[in-house]
């Protein structure tokens, strides 16, 4: 296993050169650069245009660029955003707790909830039960985000239950310790249920369908046939048949708990690690985009290598390293 | 807010006049954070400062919200109006306009004298003002700000324009309340160029003198270290959160009454990506005050009762969107005879007729906006030429005007051809998520269509638009708007041959026509003439030879709407300063 552990994270480097390399390809290829979307007001003087390329080493070819970020970031140096000037690691991390917060919530309601309905949509399949969260589902997963929390924020504006967006109330210095934790529940309890929603949707959908797959086996006939209880038969024996693609979501799933939701965060006005990327991405902040792409990378590699040692873990019939 | 959808241009804005959204806040005294007693003015130490016309009353808070993060805290590098709007309420200039008189008031300077020969300007500064810090402004800091602005290691935007043919002014310190400003030559608009930010020498000078100036004041600095002269200073900033402001007890402007401005003791600054949870946190009473748009404005204006808010029509917007023909010989792309048709002033004039501009304010703007004949708005009393009549939507009149250079033969589509058989048609570009400018081109489309001519819409992404405009010159013909201030000299990159933001062939060496060649003369006399009235005849003649050649045809331009809350009084929304919160220090809570 540990050798295993060992061989997967070493071929993660080459991956990674490649998705960065990959990245700031792309980056180049589309029009414009941090300086033209700056400076793209006409009271700038080409004069300040080249003295801030040169300042920000975009004068150079971007083979060289790249190769100069790569060799700082060897060195877990990410460089220093363009449009700030501070260092990219410093600014991701004042966003990631903001966003591990949210995608925690929306994390622990989407799979609290998708497993057991999914389990009981299974097992009481064509109930009123399992319609009602087919409509659910199917609904949660075609409605997109960024609609979905529209709708809440409209929500919020006429009921007034719940803050329009945003993270804190205005004047959080006003507010004692425990007082501003209640607060940021309460701010949190709209973004969680629209980000939770499209990934409850179809983990429960995943659940079932697998779940009933497990439920035709002759092994599960079997089971009844020597008068387990209903109940042993399903969670005992079936569900711990089924819930092997559901890890592999789950180690996907992880990856999505730092990438944060740009669309979500910029309606529900959060402020996570998806709007700090997307207005770098939108501004060609180069380094800060190259800086939270890797993160990224890094975070899906990593989801992926646990999901497959989770299910090492919970199916005795899967060996690794083999 | 409408971030990077217009070509932000004209006008280098004094910090503070830009745009901004804002909005409201519980109600309560304090500012929340920091402590310590409040220093209370005597009134012989503000007896030198600005008296304003407005009552109010102390306490209480504002909250508002921007679209953005700022991007430094250093007003000399601060370049987009996510930074400059931030600090707007931090730092001030020795003179700025009033956008309601249009007048120019004096800031940190009260008054100002000049020369004989027009070269030097004299400027008083006011006694008695105080950074919030509480250290004394003197000339001194005049003296620093010109020096950091003039350095060539330090990216400012400012160095170009006060730089006079390649010279710099010179500054000189006569006693610690004076300076004397030196012009190679008499300049016009001087007052408009001057506008720079003064920044605290006793500050900012060690970390200029160790090269580090480029990145002081980054986001990380605390409040306290951010050192101004305006009415308010940042004691927080939360990044993608929001920025807290706290009263500077130190202002230099009074009320009528004698109370010392601002009113307010600070304020709360969210920073908001999304325009319609903008709009809904101000109907929810979370924010004071918000600009709108003109798609919100009709149910803003129907909820004004039950939400207890005013809904404020500020004019029309100074800028103007315009239809551009591209005539750069350098767009190799470009077939030469669509070059031949653009060149033409009779083509431009004939597409020009066939526009139904009130149409476009009917549908782009829902009617809330105004048709354009001239690149100066209505609204500028100094300078817009009231004899130019609008432009009649005369279809019959541009066929006969097309027709009159050889286009009047259609072919089987209904398109014109020109004698050798290529249909006219062409591809108009714009902003790719501007609905405004979108549906402006859709009625352009339909307007000549009527005439036989086939417009493609083509919706560019805002970078590759403007690296089209600047660099590869690749386009035909597109639809963007500038904005607009009072000083038309402020535009001289647009409409001098030699300028940058010349849209119909940039940077010419000279100039290819008789008309660019005359409107180079004007400006090159504006800069110069000194007499207001003068130069308004120069700017009148501008003005006509713009309407006659239409090299950029003028379209239309949206009102300036806002909202605020009646909780708030003395706010004044103002189209011209494109912004709520211009005059903040005179906020108060009724």
């Amino acid at each position: 296993m540990i050798r295993f552990i060992a061989k997967r994270l070493l071929t993660m480097i080459p991956l990674l050169i490649g998705i960065s390399f990959l990245c700031f390809a792309v980056l180049q290829l589309a029009p414009g650069d941090y300086v033209q979307s700056l400076l793209s007001g006409d009271q700038f003087s080409d004069e300040l245009r080249k003295q801030v390329t040169h300042q920000f080493g975009l004068d150079k070819p971007w083979p060289v660029q790249y190769m100069l970020w790569l060799g700082n970031a060897c060195r877990l140096n990410f460089g220093v955003s363009l449009a700030t000037r501070q260092p990219v690691a410093d600014m991701l991390w004042e966003r990631m707790g903001n966003t591990l917060i949210l995608s925690l919530c929306s994390f622990s309601l989407a799979w609290g909830l998708a497993i057991p309905l999914g389990i009981l949509s299974a097992v009481k399949r064509n109930s009123w039960i399992d319609r009602a969260s087919s409509l659910f589902a199917f609904s949660g997963i075609s409605i997109p985000g960024f609609f979905l929390a529209l709708l809440a924020i409209l929500f919020a504006q006429k009921t007034g239950w719940f803050p329009v967006g945003g993270m804190h109330r205005a004047y959080i210095d006003d507010l004692t310790g425990p007082q501003r934790i209640l607060d940021l529940l309460h701010h949190l309890v709209l973004p969680s249920i629209v980000l939770g929603v499209a990934g409850c949707a179809s983990i429960m959908r995943q659940m079932r369908g697998s779940l009933l797959d497990t439920l035709r086996e002759n092994y599960i006939t079997a089971a009844r046939a020597r008068g387990l209880s209903e109940s042993k038969v399903v969670l005992k024996h079936a569900v711990r048949n089924a819930i092997n693609p559901l890890i592999t979501l789950f180690g996907f799933s992880l990856a999505g708990l730092l990438s944060g939701a740009a669309l979500v965060e910029n309606v529900m006005a959060w402020p996570g690690l998806g709007r700090l990327i997307l207005e770098s991405v939108q501004s060609k902040d180069v380094y800060m985009v190259m800086g939270s792409f890797t993160m990224g990378a890094t975070m899906l590699m990593l989801g992926n290598l646990i999901s497959d040692v989770l299910l090492a873990v919970t199916d005795p019939r899967i060996r690794l390293g083999r | 807010m409408r971030r990077g959808l217009k070509v932000r241009l004209i006008g280098f804005s004094v910090l503070g006049l830009s745009a901004a959204i804002a909005g409201c806040s519980p109600k309560g005294n304090g500012g929340g954070t920091g402590g310590g007693p409040t220093p209370k003015l005597s009134t012989g130490e503000m007896s030198d400062f600005f008296k304003t016309k407005v009552s109010g009353k102390s306490g209480g808070r504002f909250t508002d919200a921007t679209f953005a993060d700022p991007k430094t805290f250093n007003p000399v590098l601060a370049n987009e109006t996510s930074s400059t709007d931030a600090l707007g309420p931090v730092f001030d200039s020795l003179v700025a306009r009033n956008p309601e008189t249009l007048e120019f008031e004096g800031a940190l300077a009260s008054s100002w004298t000049t020369s004989d020969d027009k070269k030097t300007w004299t400027f008083k500064l006011r006694k008695g003002v105080k950074w919030n810090d509480g250290q004394p402004f003197t000339a001194d800091d005049v003296i620093f700000s010109f020096d950091v602005v003039y350095d060539k290691n330090i990216a400012s935007a400012t160095r170009s324009i006060i730089t006079f043919d390649g010279k710099p002014l010179i500054y000189t310190k006569i006693d610690d309340m004076t300076v004397a400003l030196t012009l190679p030559y008499p300049i016009g608009p001087f007052l408009d160029l001057v506008g720079i930010t003064i920044i605290p020498k006793h500050k900012l000078e060690p970390i200029w003198k160790s090269g580090g100036f480029n990145t002081a004041w980054a986001l990380s600095t605390p409040g306290a270290d951010i050192v101004g002269t305006g009415p308010f200073s940042i004691s927080k900033y939360t990044p993608g959160q929001s920025i807290a402001y706290k009263r500077n007890p130190y202002y230099w402007r009074v009320a009528a009454d004698g109370k010392q401005q601002p009113f307010l003791e600070g304020g709360v600054t969210q920073i908001v990506p999304d325009l319609n949870t903008v709009l809904a946190r101000f109907k929810s009473k979370e924010s004071d005050y918000t600009a709108v748009r003109s798609q919100d404005w009709v149910t803003v204006k129907n909820e004004e009762a039950a939400g207890d808010y005013k809904a404020v029509d500020a004019g029309p917007a100074w800028g103007f969107s315009y239809l551009g023909f591209n005539v750069n010989p350098a767009n190799t792309k470009m077939p030469e005879y669509k070059r031949a048709w653009f060149s033409k002033k009779e083509f431009r004039q004939a597409i020009s007729s066939a526009l139904n501009r009130d149409n476009m304010v009917t549908t782009a703007l829902r009617g809330i906006g105004h048709p354009l004949c001239s690149p100066v708005s209505v609204a500028n009393k100094l300078f817009y030429d009231s004899a130019l009549q609008p432009y009649k939507c005369d279809p019959a009149k541009a066929s006969a005007q097309l027709a009159s250079i050889g286009l009047s033969t259609k072919n089987a589509e209904g398109i014109l051809t020109d004698s050798a058989g290529h249909p006219v048609e062409f591809t108009l570009m714009t902003n790719t998520g501007n609905t405004v400018n979108l549906q402006i081109c859709t009625a352009i489309q339909d307007d000549l269509k009527k005439i036989g001519v086939k417009v493609i819409i083509t919706p560019v992404e805002f970078n590759s638009l403007v690296e089209r405009m600047r660099k590869t010159f690749d386009w035909e013909a597109n639809v963007l708007a500038f904005t607009g201030g009072v000083e038309p000299l402020n535009g001289k990159n647009i409409w001098n041959s030699s300028g940058m933001a010349h849209v119909w062939w940039p940077k010419q060496d000279k100039p290819a026509t008789v008309w660019e060649a005359e409107i180079d003369g004007i400006f090159n006399a504006a800069a110069r003439e000194t007499d207001e009235a003068k130069r308004k005849k120069l700017y009148d003649r501008w003005q006509e030879v713009i309407y006659d050649q239409q090299p950029l045809i003028m379209l239309v331009t949206g009102d300036s709407l806002y909202a605020v809350h009646n909780r708030l009084t003395n706010v004044r929304p103002n189209a011209l300063a494109r912004n709520v919160r211009w005059n903040l220090d005179e906020f108060s809570e009724r």
